[in-house]
């Protein structure tokens, strides 16, 4: 009886989350008018853009699929390939589905509603956690799919034993299991986490650093895997290197055997269902394990901070001009919300890590390949450093994308306060403008350190660049945010979900980082060709990549700061 | 039914006391009054009993079910009204009343008549199948009232539930509380109104700084011709 209800309780709480999770808000009559043929070109050319984006992802994970499966048919590696593909599904959804699981379960609004209700054992947490599994197939299929259907072509091709038909409707059952190992995997790891952080004083802040140690952590696994899995050696063979880091992949991810196994033919259905019931019995272990630690996390993470601590009875009532106390609001709601000190710490610390990573492993071999006949290898590590740190530096800052969202209805009250939108306007943009500064300025600290690179212009060009890029996508994206907030949210990660209007630069600058990519390929090979003046090569490289964020930049300030209109026109 | 033996509720984070070995017994057929001023405990009580905190000290019981040993069951018999409502904005309002009826297990033949019944009373009829995101605070206030009422509960918990109801819904939500209390069930509500808590309730409960000062019965009250706010002012300046 008691298990009937929690089936049906289940049923209907997922069916909510997820429709609460898929609900667009309709445009009314008004706004749609408003969409002048001006707009819809440019509707049309962001959409194009977007495409362009993720047509040249899609290339590039065809093109390693390629180029890797032909090397680990000279190899004889090829079952270690797909040991690597699923590897790399799987740290994707890790380093995705860690946020949005934490999120999901703890941080959402909606969890004190739900403590009220008599569900049964296990039932929220179970919700929530299909909720978020749901999700993260779509990120698992777009690493995976590309990856294997190439891989498995391309093997069809060489006549390569026991690949079939059916192997593809294998990775299609396989991409239904690859996201549940890493996802109870986080469940494991965060629940006894999550549950000391909750005994903790300072709880907030304790929530942020856990999510933001974990989320470091994956990242520091997920960036060497791509990066050495975009490396093969010039004689079309994996090289000794890669075929030590494709056993030992496999080693360690021995646990999707069934899974690989079954793509080549082997006992299909037997591998599958061997595989499905280690996900059950890890289920029932996260599931039990949330019995003992989700509830109480969740009861205690609800009372906050708690009121009149010793520090806050102490405090003085210090006056700051209006911008100086939004700032100081933005920074606290920064360090004691998870998911935005995470992104902060990732658009700070992250650009130098991996260029630190890039310039060790990645350079060395590099120069002691036949690469350098080809390319310069100085340049070559510049434009991969230039496309990542642009990446980074705009969709790793919300606040320089929902920066008005983020309010959520707070917004309304901000309005109704005796203070200029333009002083709003500009305290939003100024704070998202600090945590891009103080990424450009570190990584103009770390930057000729971690990369051995000592020429000037590249010490000085690479920050700039991260700097202009980013101040330039504050200006556009928290324009794009003005003209349409998203203030009915539940948890940060619904914020763009329901807004596309926000995801647009982001697209935008998706773009414009692999133009910079392939420029700077274009130059390095230039470079080498013409044994051109280095200090040369590289100034025209950050004169062309800082134009483009330069002339946004001069387009959007001046939109973004006379958007007082938008700013009154919000909430109707 | 509503039985809160020795409560203690002590905030981690800040070492804050907000309930303080509080003992109450609120019986079947009493509209009980919980009064108190700002930060007085009342909201931290209510959300203990309510399942929403966990508490280190003392028991609570809904029905003689004890709330820590059977939380599902103990829930099953309570409605509860926040002061600060969280309504899934992506679902029209009839959604969201089927979801939580789904959750208590409201046979679908009965959750028919309830909804439309409730929705009649508070006027919400017509925009039942509208999003709960073009709601103002008042009609989310209904949906979650109608919501609640619609699974029968035995004791109905109400923080503040007349804010941002109209008088008209306000008029019904007294009658409708009264008229549970005649059918022998449990409502018990924390308000600042203290008109309203005079004119409604059998007994009255007032709390400060975590610790109860008194318990009245109404009745008396009105018969000792003394009025509920002075005894409200008296007892709390009494208490600082």
């Amino acid at each position: 009886m008691a298990f009937r209800l929690a089936i049906k309780q289940y049923k209907s709480l997922l069916k909510v989350l997820l429709s609460s999770l898929v609900s667009f808000e309709r445009k009314d009559n008004r706004t749609r008018e408003r969409v002048s043929g001006a707009k819809k070109i440019g509707k049309v050319g962001v959409i194009a853009l977007a495409g362009i984006g993720v047509v040249s992802i899609f290339a590039y994970l065809i093109m390693i699929a390629h180029e890797l499966t032909i090397a680990s048919i000279n190899s004889h590696r090829v079952e270690e390939l797909h040991y690597a593909f699923i590897a790399m599904a799987q740290i994707t959804v890790m380093l995705f589905g860690m946020a949005a699981l934490l999120n999901n379960l703890y941080f959402a609004k909606d969890n004190t509603m739900l403590t009220t209700l008599p569900f049964q054992k296990g039932v929220v947490f179970s919700a929530k956690f299909t909720m978020t599994y749901l999700g993260e197939l779509l990120f698992a299929s777009l690493v995976y799919l590309p990856l294997s259907i190439t891989s498995l072509v391309v093997l069809m091709q060489y006549g390569y034993g026991g690949v079939g038909a059916v192997s593809f409707v294998v990775i299609v059952i396989n991409l239904l299991f690859i996201p549940a190992l890493p996802l109870l995997l986080a469940t494991l790891i965060s629940q006894p986490l999550m549950w000391l952080v909750s005994k903790l004083k300072k709880r907030s802040l304790g929530n942020s650093l856990v999510m933001a140690l974990c989320y470091i952590a994956f990242f520091a696994l997920y960036f060497p895997l791509v990066i050495g899995l975009s490396t093969i050696g010039e004689s079309g063979m994996l090289d000794g290197g890669m075929v030590g880091a494709f056993v030992a992949l496999k080693k360690y991810t021995i646990f999707n055997y069934p899974l690989v196994n079954a793509t080549f033919s082997n006992n299909v259905v037997v591998n599958l269902l061997i595989y499905f019931a280690g996900v059950i019995v890890v289920s029932a272990i996260s599931v039990l394990l949330s019995l003992v630690f989700y509830k109480k996390s969740l009861m205690r993470i609800g009372e906050g901070d708690g009121v009149g601590t010793k520090k806050a009875k102490e405090a003085k009532n210090k006056a700051n001009s209006t911008i100086k106390s939004f700032l100081i609001k933005d920074a606290k709601m920064l360090l004691n919300t998870p998911q935005l000190l995470i992104n902060a710490i990732m658009v700070i610390v992250l650009p130098s890590v991996i260029i630190a990573f890039m310039s060790g492993e990645l350079g060395k071999s590099m120069l002691g390949g036949e690469f350098g006949d080809t390319f310069n290898v100085n340049m070559f590590m510049l434009a991969m450093s230039t496309y990542l740190v642009s990446l980074l530096s705009c969709a790793g800052n919300p606040f320089g994308y929902i920066g008005f969202s983020l309010e959520g209805k707070n917004l309304y009250m901000l309005k109704s306060l005796p203070l200029s939108m333009k002083d709003i306007i500009k305290s939003k943009f100024t704070f998202a403008g600090i945590i891009t500064s103080i990424s450009a300025l570190v990584l103009l600290i770390v930057f000729p350190f971690a990369s051995g690179i000592n020429n000037a212009v590249a010490i000085i060009g690479l920050p700039l660049q991260a700097f202009v890029t980013g101040i330039s996508f504050n200006a556009i994206g928290l324009y794009c945010d003005l003209k349409n907030p998203n203030l009915k949210w539940v948890n940060i990660n619904e914020i763009t979900r329901n807004n596309f209007r926000t995801v647009k630069p982001m697209m935008l600058y998706l773009v414009l980082s692999f133009v910079y990519f392939v420029v700077g390929i274009a130059l390095s090979v230039i470079m080498q060709m013409l044994s051109a003046n280095e200090y040369l090569i590289i100034s025209i490289y950050y004169a062309l990549c800082l134009s483009a964020p330069s002339v946004i930049f001069a387009l959007y300030i001046k939109k973004l700061l006379g958007g007082e209109a938008l700013m009154r026109r919000i909430g109707g | 039914m509503i039985e809160i033996k020795n409560l203690s509720k002590t905030y981690r984070s800040s070492g804050k006391r907000a309930v303080d070995n509080l003992t109450l017994t609120i019986d079947k057929g009493e509209i009980f009054g919980f009064l108190g001023p700002n930060g007085a405990g009342k909201s931290t009580t209510i959300k203990c009993i309510t399942g929403i905190l966990d508490y280190e000290e003392g028991s609570i019981s809904i029905d003689g079910i004890d709330l820590k040993e059977h939380p599902v069951q103990a829930k099953m018999k309570l409605g509860y009204i926040a002061d600060e409502h969280f309504l899934y904005e992506g679902l029209t309002g009839r959604q969201y009343i089927n979801f939580i009826l789904d959750i208590f297990g409201v046979e679908e033949k009965v959750r028919e008549e309830k909804i439309n019944h409730y929705a009649e009373m508070f006027e919400l009829t017509s925009h039942l199948d509208e999003k709960v995101s073009s709601y103002s605070h008042g009609m989310k206030q209904k949906v979650n009232l109608i919501s609640q009422l619609s699974h029968d509960p035995e004791v109905f918990i109400l923080d503040e539930p007349m804010t941002g109801l109209d008088p008209q819904s306000t008029f019904n939500l007294k009658k409708l509380m009264q008229q549970l209390a005649s059918e022998g069930k449990v409502v018990f509500f924390s308000s600042h109104i203290l008109e309203v808590v005079e004119k409604l309730c059998t007994k009255v409960a007032i709390i400060d700084d975590g610790k109860l000062i008194k318990v009245c019965d109404m009745q008396e009250l009105k018969e000792s011709r003394d009025n509920l706010e002075d005894l409200f002012l008296k007892l709390t300046s009494e208490a600082n």
